[in-house]
């Protein structure tokens, strides 16, 4: 990596109890997220792929400091997040924002839009007075798209559709102009007329704030539209498996994973969809997360699997090729 | 294997309304909708939020929930039956027996204090009065042809399975009576790539084996590829467009339609070329006057403001409901 | 809270039938409390001709052991009624409230703390605690009668404060909050709170029938010293004094302050009905 990270995480590891200690046992432990590295640079686009419970928003929650690390570091400018000063602390949090994926449960019901979206600039004064606050706000509604701002300002989030929720949601991240958005599948409850909206927004708002983006999802057609110009990472059972440039990963993927993820995903091309055979996989079904197998974790359903090296280490994240990286003992992990 | 009856479509729906009928408003969830479903066939209802499929299945079942009502139309089966009128011992024995729904969400709403095989197979076997060792039998098949190992599924509890193992699950139990016409409401939303991609293939494979008829509810377009050879696209309680699958993809002639394909961001394609669909979905308390789609779409012109379209017949088997159709592309 | 807030809040009110009755009762109490005394004035001197008179055009409600009227005594007493228990139930709540929110809050080691707390509140039987504490604590100042009511109410309200907290403690719209970098402290009183309204609401009238039932066995078994007219006085006076429940003729004078608590506490639950409309932005748009 040539230019310096904005926020990096390195050997990444977070880890919850999962089920209950019983009388005499230990309660067992599942790594979330398992000795992750990622970094992303100053108004870089970076997709996060992944099914689900593959860890992909326990990371991006734990790489902006909304989650404590079991073990690891997330760097911000290069300074350790859990070791800065009050004052560090307080100037990286307004710099790190989230934009949650169900619009239904990410604004406060009781509260008006107004509320909702200037609670950051209220609360850490960055504006002197109330009149200032009540501008800065209409400024950031219009800037969301949702107009006119003076008869949004005053509704309460019941009263609004899913997709213009996911605005306020947006705009209540912008308002601070930070550095850093984390977008954990923001889409994925949206109506399909309306995603492109509001990727083509966030966009939008990229080139106006210079903002980087750790863009989370399942949906690979989203992923590639959003971080067109960007990388794009995937992750699996709590490993990152692939990074690369987005266009690249997925006209050539590498990983075993990758090329069976995107062998599965839907295209809306009948054509395209009679000749596209999926890659056959040892095994349908994912392991138990919590039990997943000895090695790689891919293992199990991997047809490329090696018997006495896959099973017995997790392969590493190499650089195979320029910018791209792959945890797989296909390429000299 | 499959059956051919002398009734070419399974289903025939003719000017079908909803409504639900709250205290102070009411809500047409289905307007005027026909709609046939050729024995054997596969269809895809494509729609977003408020578009009325889920009603119009639930309707084919004659299981809309109040406050909802059928207010015209009708909806003959088989070139006989007329499933609105059927009640009681008749109804029950048309549900689940002719035709079996495995409803939206269904993988979640297992009990999880019982096995899988108590919960289904043997509720089954406990309602209807069948042979308990050939229902035991049958449903082992069922299990196989959808990659499950019978006896570890069948004793297992729900949460010992993944998402994609108990929608399987699912699809197997609802076909253990033989019903001719299997409805999915929206099967794979809650599932990984993956699995989607195995249960789009096993419903093919059943669709050959079984000569069952096949209804697949989604939002999601681009799943209609896999397994249904028609698509019929539902916006606001109406249809605007059926053709075959291919049809819409490559030239869909509603605007609608066309809309979707544009704002469908796809792994393949030129990602310029994406663009979403104006405004919101409609407000189904409020909707508009003469076209439901006219505030959002780009080809409306004064008579789309004022009147809504019929649904046209423009080729065999093709029907949009668009006074513009001809401009589309 | 702008004007069109309580314009609202008063429509939803108004449009849930409960609701509307127990405000009515509550502010007849309340009327009652604040202009009765002013309007009936009660005459101390005992008319022995008016001993135990029975319900009458001029004495509605009849007259006491000393002849003096009921329906005055009544309405004097609400004044120290409702000035106690509302003391009592604003103590509870306030106290309950803030041990709750702070507790499944801020969990580890304060929540630990305040748990244990709680649980030794919860552990003491209510009535007798309250029985000694009015015993040794002699006083009739009506702040302090309020304490010693919510001695351990407080305790139940903190823990199932505690648990709704931690229920909403994990909901995104909290967590966007620590995002932005709010206080925890904030977090709490701003945004979990509001939402918690209505249960808040509703446990206040609850603890407020709670203080009500607590200050009559108070004044009833005679821990606390008098003021003639509150009604748990009345029950004593008439027990005691005058036997009434085993004298026919006196009936009514234990009938008429427990006809009045009852109405009370009825007031207070049928307007908890309309509590959680009032909190419900729903019903305001």
């Amino acid at each position: 990596m040539k230019a310096e990270n904005l926020l990096e995480a390195r050997d990444l590891t977070v880890r919850f109890a999962a089920g209950s200690a019983g009388l005499f046992g230990k309660a067992t432990r599942f790594s979330a997220v398992d000795n992750c590295s990622l970094g992303v640079k100053e108004k870089e686009v970076l997709s996060l792929v992944g099914e689900s419970g593959c860890g992909k928003t326990t990371f991006g929650k734990t790489a902006i400091g909304l989650i404590k690390p079991t073990s690891g570091t997330v760097l911000y400018e290069r300074k350790d997040i859990w070791k800065l000063s009050r004052n560090e602390y307080a100037e990286f949090r307004r710099n790190a924002q989230i934009i949650h994926q169900d619009p239904y449960s990410s604004l406060h019901p009781v509260k008006k839009v107004y509320e909702i979206v200037s609670s950051g600039v209220r609360y850490h004064k960055l504006l002197p007075t109330e009149q200032k606050i009540r501008e800065k706000s209409i400024e950031v509604l219009g800037m969301v798209g949702l107009n006119p701002p003076d008869y949004f300002m005053n509704k309460y989030p019941h009263q609004l559709s899913g997709g213009q929720r996911q605005r306020v949601s947006i705009a209540r991240a912008v308002i601070l102009s930070p550095r850093f958005i984390l977008a954990d599948e923001i889409v994925t409850m949206i109506d399909v007329s309306m995603k492109i909206g509001i990727l083509n927004l966030l966009l939008e708002l990229r080139e106006n704030l210079g903002s980087s983006f750790l863009f989370i999802t399942h949906d690979f057609g989203v992923a590639r539209y959003f971080a067109e110009g960007g990388r794009t990472a995937v992750m699996y059972l709590g490993n990152i498996v692939e990074v690369g440039k987005t266009d690249e990963l997925i006209m050539d993927p590498l990983h075993p994973y990758t090329k069976a993820l995107l062998s599965a995903v839907p295209v809306p091309d009948p054509i395209l969809a009679k000749e596209r055979k999926m890659v056959e996989l040892r095994k349908i079904d994912p392991p138990d997360p919590v039990n997943p197998p000895p090695g790689c974790k891919f293992s199990d359903r991997c047809p490329f699997f090696m018997e006495g090296k896959c099973d017995v280490k997790l392969p590493e994240l190499v650089e195979v090729k320029d910018g791209r990286l792959v945890a797989c003992y296909l390429y000299g992990s | 294997m499959s059956l051919q009856e002398e009734c070419p479509n399974i289903y025939d729906i003719d000017n079908l309304t909803v409504e639900y009928v709250l205290r102070n408003s009411s809500v047409k969830a289905v307007t005027d909708v026909s709609l046939d479903i050729s024995n054997g066939g596969a269809i895809g209802i494509v729609g977003e939020s408020g578009s009325g499929k889920t009603t119009l299945a639930l309707s084919m079942l004659n299981l809309v929930p109040t406050p909802g009502k059928v207010m015209s139309g009708k909806i003959i089966f088989n070139g006989d039956k007329d499933i609105l009128s059927l009640k009681g011992e008749e109804l029950r024995q048309f549900r689940w027996k002719q035709v079996a729904m495995v409803f939206q969400g269904a993988l979640n709403s297992f009990n999880p204090v019982l096995r899988i095989g108590e919960q289904t197979l043997e509720t089954i076997t406990e309602h209807e009065s069948i042979d308990k060792q050939k229902a035991l039998d049958k449903a082992n098949v069922l299990l196989k042809l959808v990659r499950l190992d019978p006896e570890r599924t069948l004793k297992a509890f729900p949460h010992e399975l993944s998402g994609g193992m108990r929608q399987r699950a699912m699809i197997a139990m609802a076909l253990l009576l033989d019903p001719r016409v299997l409805i999915l409401d929206e099967p794979t939303t809650a599932l990984d790539v993956m699995s989607q991609k195995y249960i789009l293939n096993i419903l093919s494979e059943l669709r050959k084996r079984l000569g069952v008829t096949i209804m697949l509810l989604t939002h999601d377009l681009a799943i209609c590829t896999e397994v249904v050879d028609r698509v019929a696209v539902m916006y606001a309680g109406r249809i605007m467009e059926v053709a075959k699958t291919e049809d819409i993809f490559l030239r869909p002639k509603h605007p609608y339609s066309l809309g979707l394909m544009q704002a469908t961001p796809s792994v393949f394609g030129d990602v310029k070329k994406r663009k979403p669909i104006p405004g919101s979905p409609p407000d189904m308390f409020n909707v508009p006057k003469g076209c439901p789609f006219n505030p959002r779409c780009q080809y409306a012109i004064d008579v789309c403001r004022e009147t809504n379209p019929a649904l046209e017949e423009i080729s065999k088997g093709r029907l949009v409901a668009c006074y513009r159709w001809r401009d589309v592309s | 809270m702008e004007l069109n807030d309580i314009v609202s809040s008063l429509r939803v009110l108004v449009e849930n039938k409960r609701a509307l009755i127990g405000s009515l009762v509550l502010l007849g109490f309340i009327l009652m409390a604040l202009f009765g005394p002013m309007i009936f004035p009660l005459d101390m001197n005992p008319k022995f001709n008016l001993v135990y008179a029975p319900p009458s055009l001029e004495h509605p409600l009849g007259c006491d052991y000393i002849g003096l009227d009921i329906l005055t005594e009544i309405i004097w007493g609400a004044r120290d009624v409702l000035t106690i228990v509302m003391i009592g139930g604003v103590i509870t709540v306030v106290l309950g409230s803030i041990v709750g929110l702070v507790a499944g809050y801020f969990g580890g080691v304060v929540d630990l703390l305040l748990n244990t707390l709680v649980d030794i509140a919860l552990t003491i039987p209510g009535l007798p605690l309250i029985i000694v504490l009015a015993g040794l604590i002699q006083t009739r100042d009506p702040i302090s009668i309020g304490l010693i009511l919510s001695a351990n109410a407080w305790a139940a309200l903190a823990r199932s404060m505690r648990s709704q907290v931690l229920s909403i403690k994990e909901r995104d719209f909290i967590e966007a909050s620590k995002a932005i970098g709010i206080g925890r402290l904030s977090i709490v009183f701003y945004d979990v709170l509001p939402i918690l309204m209505p249960f808040v609401g509703i446990n206040f009238l609850f603890a407020v029938v709670q203080s009500l039932y607590a200050s009559v066995a108070l004044f009833f078994i005679g821990v606390l010293p008098f003021s003639t007219v509150h009604w748990g006085t009345m029950l004593n006076i008439a027990m005691q004094v005058s036997g009434a429940i085993f004298v026919p003729y006196a009936r009514h004078y234990v009938i008429a302050p427990v006809i009045f608590i009852i109405l009370l506490q009825v007031g207070l639950i049928l307007f908890s009905y309309g509590v959680e409309d009032i909190f419900n932005p729903r019903l305001r748009t």
